[in-house]
């Protein structure tokens, strides 16, 4: 799967989930939250996004999946270093919410955008399970 | 849903208490409301819809129908993720815009995006099923 990762990550956690840094287009948002638990932060966000985390810890192998939050569906990659965990992140797509129309359609779009990354999920297991067969 | 079937008009008691801009007869903002002045003052002298890119469809004949009757019309709309109400209220000095936010799109999440829609939309359904005021009505049909 073709990536395009920022040169640093858009945040830093530590083992605890604690925020300790960020990308310079990051601070404004996170700088002020430095030393804070993330899912203290944005609460909504712990279902979403912890698995992900948890499981890239556990592998200890970076984890990439696309979720949508707060109006954005973005790419989300998280990436194990050490004791820390980087998160990177990529803009899809952004909610348009000026009219009902431009909603919907957005909308329509990100459903898509998820369902795609879904599918292409699945296609990627499957490839895999497939090599681990012939392997085998 | 029609956006125009959202729209009644209000009885001339029915004054409501929010924020308002006032529009000279060329949708011009001639005053805003003193608790919105330091947002909005320096939108006095321009056109309301150089300011409302895509504004809903029904704010002009909102205010064509306030203007003609002479009587106060509401309507409910989605506007920059927001669901207000809309009053127009003609006044000596012009058209009074008021608007009241009801309700606020919230994309945290696709739960509650899916919830707070779905809300929005159920309250402009609901407006648009509401029999019109038969005063406008009847103020209608007394136009030549």
């Amino acid at each position: 799967m073709a990536v395009t990762v920022e040169a640093t990550p858009h945040f830093v956690l530590d083992d605890s989930d604690r925020i300790v840094g960020a990308s310079p287009a990051a601070q404004a948002i996170f700088a002020p939250l430095f030393g804070q638990i993330i899912w203290d932060c944005f609460r909504d966000s712990k279902a979403l996004f912890q698995p992900y985390y948890d499981s890239a810890r556990e592998t200890s192998q970076p984890v990439e999946f696309v979720q949508f939050y707060q109006g954005v569906v973005g790419r989300i990659r998280a990436v194990p270093a050490g004791q820390r965990l980087e998160i990177y992140s990529e803009e899809f797509l952004r909610l348009d919410p000026l009219t009902l129309e431009g909603l919907y359609s957005s909308i329509s779009d990100a459903v898509a955008l998820l369902e795609g990354h879904e599918a292409e999920m699945h296609r990627h297991i499957r490839g895999t399970f497939r090599v681990l067969e012939g392997g085998a | 849903m029609s956006t125009s079937a959202a729209r009644r008009v209000l009885g001339e008691t029915e004054l409501p208490d929010t924020e308002y801009i006032v529009l000279d007869s060329e949708d011009r903002i001639v005053r805003v409301s003193p608790d919105r002045y330091e947002a909005l003052a320096h939108w006095v002298g321009d056109v309301l819809w150089d300011h409302l890119p895509e504004a809903p469809e029904s704010f002009g004949p909102c205010f064509a129908e306030a203007r003609i009757t002479g009587r106060a019309v509401e309507s409910l709309f989605f506007y920059a993720g927001r669901l207000q109400r809309l009053t127009a209220i003609p006044a000596v000095d012009g058209l009074a815009v008021h608007f009241e936010l009801l309700g606020e799109l919230d994309v945290t999440t696709l739960g509650t995006l899916t919830e707070s829609l779905a809300q929005i939309e159920a309250a402009l359904a609901g407006r648009a099923s509401e029999p019109h005021d038969s005063r406008a009505l009847a103020s209608l049909q007394a136009l030549p």
